[in-house]
């Protein structure tokens, strides 16, 4: 029974957030589009048709998600997460090779690439943990968070698929954000990390961490501390050449192409290159729908999955992309609209997670096709052909729009 | 430790976290508009590069005729077979399968297939004049080979090969020339006409755009760009007369050397030979290393144009030039005489004369007429060498000739300066200048060369030779002649009828060195020599004029190792300006002979 704030007995369908939902329905119209003009291009419609069995799924997937209850996934959170552990270990056992790595199963005739629901179960998880540990602030909880976040980002990471891996690094920083972890605990964490760029930048990188400890010095912590931190980011700054020399070839090739697309013309800098050229061409109104020339003769290429921006770029000019982005920030708009007025602290970390976890892919593909961020192979949410990842985003939609159903409820 | 810092930051994370998605989208709504709205243009045009292709629509090459309006070169039909570098990249089992046809090495064809690079849409040339059976096998084959396919061309053909050093040869544009040739895949002239009239025969391509797709694949013309109509190449009509060719080639036939035959009065070129010659049908198409190396390593060299690259010694054809400086020089004149010996004693070296028994008293007539050697001696070395190298300059020896042609060797009048810089001031003697006298030693210089001083004696001045008479528009009939140039020798009158009385004494009078060539018709004079060389026998050698009183063919001939001038060059010269007077002279038949000698057994004198 759902009561509002005077204690009448409302309808659960006056919480909902029906501009979201048309939002979200509007880019599923606009994938259909584009991935049937990517099938135009090469006369083959069986992505446009698997694409429209996904959409009806999904929109299945997207209401019953909706309809959830928040104490349904707090239950479901741990088992969701041990699950996608399982699929995950099953991928490198028996997985499907495709784009140098072992990324996808077979489950009944349905490929799954298992990473695309983990990202959902971790913040399920993520976010179940976090809210079980309340008021607490402290090492402790980073690492009990630590030991949720490793097994998975890791087994991501081994398959190898270096960009899925980041989403897992970033819900966790955009979780304990949320979360109201202060600020010294992600210096402590971070400017190891950070200290690896140091050959990128070494003045920047230098005078941030200098910032960084001196930070850390005022909020309190010993000198001790600080200089066994400082050592520690000194290590990483020489063990970064070494990690480098552990990455795989393809994926260095795509770091260095990032620096500079026009190094490598033929190979992932083709993409980039070809990417831009489509984005740019389009102008202002675009060259039409299906007139796309780089789209249609296929000069794009991933132009249904990776580089769709691009086609939409090109088709539909800077009218279509600046619609995509601005549909993009309503998510963002609302999604954390929706997790800032959740009264349920589980609730408002998954939405909060879910909402950074959607924008954060369409952000890295669309700064991919723009030649601005390296090619990392991360879908765009609500657009990219592909099931795994479009039912994960409707799911992950569903929950932001469930956060508004149960606000009120604990 | 319980958290202290949660009621701002539960206030407004919300701000902070929507704040910075929106940044984000923000930077990346900023760099669309820079894309998109600024710099459209430049990705516009990179697509446009991406699916548009200029494909180069090949002119026809003009064709060459002779003088008398013969074909010399024309053009046929050929099918050629083209490979997409950038398909066949992805497709190699192309490169076998092509290769078992072909009969080629995989490499090799590899070779080509990535001539302009593996990453371009321009078609590259696997294999031109492709045979009938390979065709049909191709053909019905092809969906199987991605990436091949077939063009229709024109390919030179030279149905008069006794002409191939004059007409030279055409072969695929190179590199860096077809980027400046819009992507043209057709021939272009490399050597000889072919090569220096390439800018009227070559024609200018035109230019057809298509789309294509990411494979290379056409998917249609382009409709934004305009074709643009190729201009077909001029027509040539040369001097040379096929006729006169064809019998200088028939003369020299199994022999080395080369034969010119120029008209004295404007310079046009009749025959220019060179033997031996090679077929000029392995240029037509892409040549195999292997025949390449055969050419260039052949010991007859046949790809060197004797007549205007030989270097040979003028050997006693010098002397004319010779006399002549003497003669201004007040040295020699009609009462100068010398007694011959058989040799000359110069420092603690015998120089001999040709005639071991000696000519006995010798003035200029007989010097030419018997080609004395001691009276060259005795008065080159009073001359000087300088002196001796002007003339012959002056009279069109030593230099470019300035023919229409490709290549040319200027030849070597050795003065004073060139022979210091040799052998060095003290370094050399009155021996060398004697030598030199006799047109032995350092001096050296080309078949056209000597036809060049023939035709300067025969009429004082010296001629540029023309091997074009004029370029034929074919699509409008225009036509442009090409200009016959010359310039006086300065010689005076005099001297050149001095040197003119002593050639025709050589022809016409007994115990000159070609009296045996001696024609009832009309009066040839001409001048033997032999040419010594460290290869072997002597060069023989032969420049004549004809007729002597109103000259219109001057013929040189060098046989490599003919031993003697008179006996195998004359004879040569001497035929080819009988057949060229008697029957392909355009002009009236000159009258007959109007000096007539005494006719006088004499020797058969065989000497040079």
């Amino acid at each position: 029974m759902l009561l509002d704030d005077s204690g009448n007995r409302v309808s659960r369908f006056k919480e909902l957030n029906v501009s979201l939902l048309l939002t979200i329905i509007l880019m599923l119209a606009m994938s259909l589009a584009l991935v049937y003009s990517a099938g135009n291009a090469r006369e083959d419609y069986t992505h446009f048709n698997k694409q429209l069995v996904f959409v009806c799924v999904g929109i299945i997937v997207l209401f019953g998600a909706m309809y959830i209850p928040p104490r349904m996934y707090y239950a479901l959170a741990y088992l969701a997460y041990g699950l996608s552990i399982l699929l995950l270990i099953s991928v490198l056992a028996g997985g499907v090779f495709g784009l140098g790595a072992k990324r996808w199963i077979i489950i009944g005739g349905f490929t799954l690439q298992p990473s695309e629901p983990a990202k959902l179960a971790f913040v399920l998880a993520a976010s179940r943990l976090l809210s079980d540990w309340r008021d607490y602030v402290g090492w402790k909880l980073i690492g009990a968070f630590a030991l949720l976040a490793a097994p998975i980002t890791l087994l991501v990471m081994i398959q190898p698929d270096l960009g899925t891996s980041t989403v897992f690094v970033i819900l966790s920083v955009t979780l304990l954000a949320w979360y109201g972890l202060p600020i010294r605990y992600f210096l402590v964490l971070f400017l190891p990390l950070f200290s690896m760029l140091y050959h990128v930048s070494p003045a920047l990188i230098g005078a941030v961490a200098l910032i960084g400890l001196g930070w850390l010095k005022r909020t309190g912590l010993n000198w001790i501390w600080i200089i066994c931190i400082a050592i520690v980011c000194g290590f990483a700054t020489m063990g970064a050449p070494i990690a480098w020399d552990q990455l795989e070839p393809y994926q260095k090739k795509r770091l260095t192409t990032f620096m500079d697309p026009s190094a490598d013309p033929l190979g992932s800098g083709y993409q980039v290159i070809q990417s831009q050229v489509a984005i740019g061409s389009g102008g202002f109104a675009g060259m039409g729908y299906l007139n796309g020339a780089q789209t249609q003769l296929r000069f794009l290429p991933e132009q249904h999955t990776d580089f769709i921006f691009s086609l939409a770029g090109e088709e539909f000019g800077f009218i279509g992309t600046s619609l995509i982005l601005f549909l993009y920030s309503l998510i963002g708009w609302f999604g954390f609209r929706a997790a800032a007025f959740m009264k349920n602290q589980f609730m408002s970390l998954v939405t909060a997670g879910m909402t950074v976890m959607i924008l954060y892919h369409s952000v890295i593909n669309i700064g991919m096709a723009l030649g601005n961020l390296p090619v990392t192979g991360l879908p765009l949410p609500f657009l990219s052909y592909g099931g795994s990842f479009m039912l994960s985003c409707l799911c992950a939609a569903g929950m932001i729009l469930s956060a508004s159903l149960y606000r009120r409820e604990y | 430790m319980i958290r202290t810092e949660n009621k701002w930051w539960y206030e407004y994370r919300r701000i902070v976290f929507t704040a910075f998605c929106l940044l984000f989208l923000l930077v990346i709504e900023f760099r669309l508009f820079s894309i998109q709205l600024i710099n459209r243009p430049g990705f516009l045009k990179k697509a446009e590069a991406n699916r548009i292709r200029a494909i180069a629509i090949e002119p026809t090459r003009g064709k060459i005729f002779d003088r008398n309006g013969l074909l010399l070169v024309e053009n046929r039909p050929a099918y050629s077979l083209y490979a997409h570098p950038w398909t066949i990249k992805r497709n190699l089992g192309t490169v076998n399968q092509l290769a078992r046809i072909l009969e080629m090495d995989t490499l090799e064809i590899k070779k080509r297939v990535s001539r302009y690079g593996w990453n371009t849409f321009q078609p590259a040339v696997i294999q031109r004049d492709v045979k009938f059976n390979t065709l049909a096998h191709l053909e019905t084959i092809k969906i199987g080979l991605p990436g091949i396919a077939f063009g229709l061309e024109s390919k030179r053909s030279y149905p008069f090969p006794e002409a191939v050093h004059v007409l030279g040869y055409v072969g695929e544009i190179d590199r860096s020339s077809s980027a400046k040739r819009n992507g043209r895949i057709g021939l272009v002239g490399k050597h000889g006409l072919e090569l220096v009239y390439e800018k009227w025969i070559g024609g200018e391509p035109g230019i057809e755009y298509f789309q294509v797709d990411v494979s290379g694949k056409t998917v249609g013309r382009a409709e934004e760009s305009e074709t643009i109509l190729p201009t077909n190449g001029w027509d040539i009509q040369l001097n040379i007369d096929s006729h006169l060719q064809r019998l200088a080639f028939e003369l020299m036939e199994g022999k080395a050397g080369g034969v010119v035959a120029i008209d004295p009065r404007n310079g046009a070129v009749l025959t220019m030979l060179s033997v031996p010659a090679y077929d000029p049908s392995i240029f037509a198409g892409v040549m195999p290393q292997k025949v390449w190396d055969e050419l260039i390593n052949d010991p007859g060299h046949p790809l060197l144009n004797r007549a205007l690259q030989g270097r040979y010694p003028p050997g006693s054809t010098f002397k004319m030039a010779v006399l002549g400086a003497a003669i201004e020089d007040g040295i020699v004149d009609n009462s100068t005489r010398i007694t011959c010996n058989g040799g000359l004693q110069i420092g603690n070296r015998f120089f001999k004369c040709w005639n071991a028994s000696g000519h006995g008293s010798v003035g200029w007539k007989e010097a030419i007429q018997q080609s004395c050697d001691v009276f060259l001696y005795v008065n080159g070395m009073q001359i000087g060498v300088d002196k001796i190298t002007d003339y012959g300059f002056r009279m069109g020896l030593g230099t470019n000739t300035g023919v229409d042609f490709n290549v040319e060797f200027g030849g070597l009048m050795p003065n004073e300066e060139y022979m210091n810089e040799r052998f060095g001031v003290n370094g050399w003697t009155r021996g060398h200048v004697a030598n030199i006298s006799i047109g032995q030693g350092e001096v050296l210089v080309t078949p056209m060369q000597l036809a060049v001083h023939t035709a300067a004696i025969a009429t004082g001045n010296v001629v540029t030779p023309r091997i074009t008479n004029s370029m034929t528009n074919p699509e409008t009939g225009e036509i442009i002649h090409t200009p016959f140039e010359s310039k006086p020798t300065g010689v005076p009158n005099r001297i050149l009828k001095k040197m003119r009385e002593g050639m025709r004494m050589v022809v016409n009078e007994p115990r000159g060195t070609a009296y045996h060539q001696k024609s009832d018709e009309f009066i040839m004079a001409g001048k033997t020599g032999t040419a010594q060389n460290p290869h072997g026998e002597d060069h023989a050698l032969f420049v004549a004029f004809a007729p002597f009183d109103d000259p219109l063919i001057a013929v040189a001939v060098v046989v490599e190792h003919g031993e003697h001038g008179s006996s195998t060059a004359a004879p040569i010269a001497a035929k080819i300006i009988e057949r060229y007077i008697y029957d392909l002279f355009p002009g009236p038949r000159p009258e007959k002979r109007r000096f007539i000698p005494k006719i006088e057994e004499v020797d058969s004198l065989v000497i040079g």
